[in-house]
């Protein structure tokens, strides 16, 4: 019997001393320029879930001037959410005259829209979450009640951006830093857009022509593709990890759409990551230039 | 010059240590203690400096320098402890390149034995089998110790069988900070001498033992990162479905740059290697062989892939009066084991076992430039050998008889064949890397030497030794481009004058042909001459130089050097100058850079 439990222990001690890895996986992620450090615990406490809102929107849609009125009046309440206005559909589309010959749509938008299948003018997508069955974008009557109803207190991912402008180069570059403070499952990936306040030009209100409103966060491009880029090739993420890297942007001449020039002074950069499975965003962050 | 006066200073002392224990150990030689003996060894290795910009011998910061040490043990019965001090402050320019720096006590052990049990504690070495899976020990001209610091214990329960088991922290260089390290191994090993058990089995000339080991090391995983160049355009597929915008362009067309990451949970921290061995011999045959097996150990010297690694060393020999036969096989593959997965490859610290080079070892000038450095990570070799003495009295073999010896040994690399996943996505690195044929030879000749000698004496005063070689040697072993295919050819002439006084000469020609892609500097053919002369047994004095005849260069390498032996102390003066190259101890290599200076070596054992 000594014998039985002395060879049973050597045995067990043989096993613990042996670690075989799975290699039929991809062990390894090639991550580009980004930059994986441990997670910092003190900075996730500190981390507020914020809710990113993508006003669908035209300078010729009639209640598009109210549903901005109320985005700002919950924004008011509310300075969690975060706000991007994606001109889309043909009442966007410029007319050959002042005041309605401004183009803010842009390939980005219209792809977003196509995407996220947003039929009729005012609508929002909040934090891009099915309203239902391949139908994400809100009426302007669910906005308040449906961000009112995110859980906060889930927060799964942190974002900290810092951005610089190299007046001598004409261009932005955007650090962002992905905090993964919860698990998550699914692949996700990181995307950085410029938008820009204080575009002065017409606008149906109610059915009245505006000449001189004021549209705000208008989405102007994105800074690494339509929906962003991995963090790792197969775009999951390590729990307590924080994922850095840079995105740039050009926004002088080589800019494209310089019809509308870039003012920088009106602008900021808005990053969000996306959950690449459920198409949410879970976490949304914004830096005014 | 402060530290030039240090350095002196230090190495004065370190000398003046050096006179003392001359003095004591002449005097009193062995220390008896109560019932007790007090027993060590002194060496001190000095050189001072002087730089050649001819040979490539660069001005040191220290011209002054020396590796100093001491050794004390004290047994008494079947107990023993001692301690080590070693002094490496200011060392030998080659240990300094290999970081083999610093100074205090480096070894501290106590043991007790007796029939039964030996345990010991404290820093130990050990060997299991040939070491294929564990061999601590050291090597004072390689600047190797890897001592283990923590316990052994040996078991005989039964007469013919041993058992060991260790559990250890791996000595690296002097850094003694033992308490912030991450990493441990353990032991265990298994041997049972049949022919010790079973007297019919003695009794006929037959030994047989077999034997088995468990070796398994921890270290904590961390995330790893590391480089990848890929080519984009062979690649394009692959990353182009990933996504990625965001690499570094190289000044290589299509390359990229870009990092990539070994997540903790993707690291083994458990690394183990086991082994099983068989010794079996009767009257003038012998048989060994050690097969070794190592799990999955990604590491900076495999490119952090994940195969298992695997060593065969085989080994058979026959002799009888004035013959003597051996052939060897030797294949290992991703073997490179050590304590801490980032240990640099280029140097022996922290290696926890030993891929020996199975090829002969010369102790002839020329060709020790040129020794065969084992490769743990992928070599696939053989060696035969033959020893014949023509008898003697007769017309041939002479009044002495004649040794005749022949060799010849190859080694290439593996065979391999990678993984399809490094094909997709253009590097080894975190899969399992290769696969490779047991028995298949890779392209790549990494050494062959094929040549004889013969030795004969004459009379009592004249001995003649003739040798001829020819090798391949692949200066990849040396980190750089090209073969050495050389014809080397020399002898060795030795003549007794009477009892005490003899002269000895040594003539070496290496013959490397013009034509090759050899570095400049490492081609052209090489001259080596010694004269030896010694008064029995105190006096040694020798002349020699290494002339690089082929090469543009002409450059000479004189040395001169006297010895002087007294009971157990050696005390040897040497002046001149050394070429850069390698040294192998057993196909364990390091590096040597060139030199110029004056040396002076002590060792005195009491």
């Amino acid at each position: 019997m000594k014998k039985l439990t002395l060879l049973l222990t050597t045995l067990l001690l043989l096993s613990q001393a042996c670690n075989k890895i799975d290699t039929t996986q991809e062990l390894f992620r090639t991550i580009g320029e980004v930059e994986v450090t441990p997670y910092d615990p003190e900075y996730a406490k500190t981390v507020i879930q914020k809710i990113y809102v993508e006003e669908f929107t035209g300078h010729r849609c009639v209640y598009c001037p109210a549903g901005a009125r109320e985005l700002k009046d919950i924004m008011a309440e509310d300075p969690a959410i975060i706000l991007t206005a994606i001109h889309c559909s043909s009442l966007a589309d410029p007319l050959s005259t002042p005041p309605f010959d401004r183009n803010y749509k842009t390939p980005m938008g219209n792809i977003i829209e196509y995407d996220f299948n947003i039929k009729g003018l005012p609508k929002a997508t909040i934090n891009r979450m099915e309203v239902k069955t391949n139908e994400w974008g809100f009426d302007r009557n669910k906005w308040r009640s449906v961000i009112a109803g995110i859980d906060r207190k889930n927060v799964k991912a942190g974002i900290q951006l810092q951005c610089h402008v190299d007046e001598g180069t004409q261009e932005i570059a955007a650090s962002v830093a992905v905090t993964i403070i919860k698990d998550l499952p699914n692949p996700v990936q990181i995307c950085l857009v410029l938008q820009q306040d204080a575009f002065i030009s017409g606008q149906v209100d109610n059915g009245v022509p505006i000449p001189d409103y004021e549209h705000n966060h208008v989405l102007r491009a994105g800074l690494n593709g339509n929906y962003g880029t991995k963090l790792t090739p197969n775009g999951l993420v390590n729990t307590h990890y924080k994922y850095a890297t840079t995105c740039k942007i050009a926004y002088g001449n080589s800019f494209p759409y310089s019809n509308l020039p870039i003012e920088i002074s009106n602008c900021s950069i808005v990053a969000y990551l996306i959950d690449m499975v459920t198409k949410e965003v879970v976490q949304v962050e914004q830096f005014e230039l | 010059m402060n530290t030039l006066k240090l350095s002196i200073s230090s190495c004065l002392s370190a000398f003046a240590l050096l006179c003392l224990l001359l003095f004591s150990s002449s005097a009193f030689a062995q220390i008896k203690v109560g019932s007790g003996t007090i027993s060590g060894d002194f060496s001190f290795n000095g050189m001072f400096y002087i730089p050649d910009s001819t040979i490539g011998a660069r001005d040191v910061d220290s011209k002054v320098r020396a590796n100093a040490w001491l050794n004390l043990n004290y047994t008494n019965g079947g107990f023993s402890a001692g301690a080590r001090y070693e002094f490496y402050l200011f060392p030998l320019i080659d240990f300094q390149d290999i970081h083999y720096q610093g100074h205090g006590i480096t070894n501290f052990f106590a043991d007790y034995k007796n029939d039964f049990i030996q345990v010991t504690g404290g820093y130990f070495y050990e060997q299991f089998g040939q070491g294929l899976t564990l061999r601590s020990y050291e090597d004072r001209n390689l600047g190797i110790d890897n001592s283990l610091l923590g316990g052994r214990v040996k078991v005989t329960p039964y007469k013919g069988i041993q058992l060991k088991g260790i559990w250890g922290i791996e000595r690296h260089n002097f850094n003694f900070d033992y308490i912030k390290r991450n990493d441990y191994v353990r032991g265990l090993d298994a041997e049972v001498a049949l022919a010790d058990m079973i007297p019919k089995l003695s009794e006929k000339g037959v030994t047989l033992t077999i034997g088995g080991s468990f070796v398994s090391k921890f270290e904590k995983a961390e995330d790893k990162m590391f480089d990848i160049y890929i080519d984009t355009a062979k690649y394009h597929a692959f990353y182009n479905g990933h996504a990625i915008t965001d690499f570094t362009a190289t000044d290589i067309p299509d390359v990229i740059k870009c990092q990539g990451l070994i997540s903790s949970d993707k690291i083994p921290q458990n690394v183990a290697s086991w082994a099983t061995r068989l010794n079996f011999g009767i009257k003038g045959f012998r048989l060994e062989g050690e097969y070794a097996s190592k799990v999955n150990d990604p590491n900076l010297s495999n490119d952090y892939i994940y195969k298992r690694g695997e060593a065969l060393l085989m080994s058979a020999s026959y002799s009888m009066k004035g013959l003597g036969v051996s052939a060897s096989f030797l294949r290992a593959d991703n073997m490179d084991f050590r304590s801490q997965r980032d240990a640099t490859p280029a140097y022996a610290a922290l290696t926890l076992n030993y891929i020996p080079a199975i090829n002969r070892q010369y102790s002839y000038q020329l060709l020790g430039n040129y020794s065969y450095a084992s490769q743990p990570n992928g070599q696939i070799g053989a060696q035969a050998q033959v020893n014949y003495q023509i008898p003697k009295k007769t017309k041939i073999g002479g009044r002495y008889g004649t040794d005749i010896t022949v060799n010849y040994a190859r080694f290439h690399d593996l065979q391999k064949t990678l993984v399809p996943l490094s094909d997709t996505i253009g590097t080894i690195t975190a899969t399992e890397g290769y696969t490779s044929k047991f028995f298949g030879f890779g392209k790549t000749l990494l050494y062959q030497d094929i040549g004889f000698d013969i030795t004969r004496r004459f009379d009592k005063h004249w001995k003649l030794m003739l040798m001829y070689n020819y090798i391949n040697y692949n200066m990849v072993l040396q980190g750089k481009p090209g073969t050495i295919n050389g014809n080397h050819v020399g002898f060795e002439l030795t003549y007794k004058i009477n009892d005490i006084h003899a002269l000895r000469l040594e003539n070496q020609y290496l013959f490397i042909p013009k034509k090759n892609n050899l570095e400049e500097k490492e081609k052209g053919s090489w001259i080596y001459l010694l004269l030896e002369y010694s008064i029995s047994p105190k006096w040694f004095i020798t002349v020699s130089d290494q002339w690089h005849a082929g090469n543009k260069s002409k450059l000479h390498y004189p040395n001169a050097a006297v010895a002087f032996v007294h009971n157990t102390t050696r005390i040897a003066l040497n002046f001149g100058k050394t070429r850069a190259g390698i040294l192998c101890v057993g196909g364990v290599c390091r590096t040597v850079p060139a030199s110029f200076g004056l040396g002076l070596s002590v060792t005195t054992t009491f």
